[in-house]
């Protein structure tokens, strides 16, 4: 298995030497943690209680997957939330899930129910990510209807930051023109939105 | 989580200097590729830190809502009392007077934030900058040693990024009872404000087979030395893909 490793990881490229680990490590992981890591792979955090809505499990099965996702090499804390995978994990898992559409947006989905409704910004903008990375067919009025409802209660949002967590939930999607157009955020996040990386 | 640092003396030695009062500089700048143990090196940094310091963290992924939400966490891990002069410009600015508000609750970053809406840039300037001149004030007088550990900068707005590279940090340098540290994949440009009170790090991989084997064996890792120098060499000193596979390895049946 070593040299098996080993030779694997010599002939890859830098850039996928992260990605060769991931996959060997999980191999020997039980199916219930590989399905854990994946379903996590697509949220900027995850807790307990966010577990059990992308697993569909109970409480008790939801903080046993949280104990196991903690104990992972390439788990950290993220703090004030939670957990989340390291960036870069982060990236090879997702990038990989992005090749299984079906999958991503069943994740997306979920995710985008446990935050639907909520009244504070940081989880309106995890919403809307959600919702664009899920393919929802609603997402685009729920942005127009979330970044006005922002403009009119004063809130300088969505700030540079959020609308890169938000574009990168459209992906490469071509229709972003279209979208920002019709919402009102002002120019500097349509600028944030328009340019940023949209890969996480 | 185990940390994935074989080896940040030098890093850690510097932070221990600037510790001691031994260094002219308060801002220690740490850049770093994804993997190379910035967080990790950020707690070992907090580990550091004796009873004396008071140690206030936080990652700009959750500073949405920018300055006033760095306002609001020095606020809650120093406490409300330690910031009368903040807290009056707070109310003189949302009452339109001076109240006394010591020994309230600390006050939300919500609140902040409102206060520092405002369509109008040079209104919010000067807004923001009043509060920061108080902020500061409490802070040197307020008797303690603070060490501020800012940790995911590459991935910060426009806005907190203006603010935290000029102002925040030009008054950091005139506070020398405290210590910030920004770690990132990128970290804020020199500024001549506070450039002369800055040392700035590159995380470097960490190539030592030495250091690796050590570390394993720390962790209570039985695994040959060879293996390690494999590891090291074919993922270049890359810290994260070698814990990984080393991770790996102690998994393997039998070893």
């Amino acid at each position: 298995m070593i040299p098996d490793l080993l030779a694997r990881l010599s002939s890859a490229a830098p850039a996928e030497k992260e990605s060769v680990l991931v996959e060997f490590l999980m191999s020997e992981y039980p199916k219930s943690l590989q399905e854990a890591v994946w379903a996590v792979a697509p949220l900027h955090w995850f807790d307990p209680s966010l577990l059990e809505a992308v697993l569909t499990v109970g409480n008790a099965a939801a903080r046993r997957s949280y104990a196991a996702l903690r104990a992972l090499p390439f788990v950290e804390e993220f703090p004030g939330r939670g957990h989340t995978l390291r960036e870069s994990t982060r990236i090879v898992l997702l990038t990989r899930l992005k090749n299984s559409r079906p999958r991503l947006a069943l994740y997306c989905s979920r995710a985008m129910k446990y935050f639907s409704g909520r009244s504070d910004p940081d989880a309106q903008i995890e919403y809307l990510y959600h919702s664009f990375a899920a393919g929802s067919e609603n997402a685009e009025s729920e942005f127009a209807r979330i970044t006005t409802e922002w403009a009119t209660t004063g809130h300088r949002l969505p700030d540079p930051l959020s609308a890169r967590v938000i574009a990168a939930g459209l992906g490469g999607s071509r229709n972003i023109r279209e979208v920002l157009q019709r919402a009102r955020c002002g120019a500097a996040a349509r600028q944030a939105m328009e340019r940023c990386d949209r890969r996480l | 989580v185990r940390p994935i640092l074989a080896n940040r003396k030098s890093e850690l030695e510097l932070f221990r200097e600037m510790l001691r009062s031994s260094s002219s500089r308060n801002i220690l700048l740490i850049e770093g590729k994804s993997g190379f143990g910035k967080t990790d090196l950020l707690n070992l940094f907090a580990a550091e830190c004796g009873p004396e310091i008071t140690t206030v963290r936080f990652d700009v992924r959750n500073a949405k809502s920018g300055p006033s939400y760095v306002f609001s966490q020095f606020e809650e891990e120093i406490g409300p009392a330690a910031f009368p002069s903040f807290r009056a410009e707070l109310s003189d600015w949302i009452h339109g007077r001076r109240v006394n508000v010591s020994g309230n609750r600390a006050i939300g970053h919500q609140t902040i934030q409102v206060l520092l809406h405002s369509d109008d840039d040079e209104t919010r300037i000067y807004r923001l900058e009043s509060l920061k001149s108080a902020f500061f004030s409490d802070l040197r007088s307020c008797g303690r040693r603070i060490v501020a550990l800012i940790d995911s900068y590459d991935q910060v707005g426009t806005d907190l990024d203006n603010w935290l590279c000029g102002p925040f940090l030009s008054a950091v340098g005139r506070t020398p009872q405290m210590i910030a540290v920004i770690a990132g994949q990128l970290v804020p440009a020199a500024n001549l404000e506070w450039s002369h009170r800055s040392c700035r790090l590159n995380l470097e991989p960490i190539e030592s087979a030495d250091d690796w084997h050590r570390y394993a064996c720390e962790l209570g890792m039985s695994i040959e030395f060879g293996i390690v120098h494999a590891f090291a060499k074919v993922l270049d000193g890359h810290p994260l893909n070698i814990c990984l596979a080393l991770e790996k390895y102690s998994r393997k049946p039998g070893r």
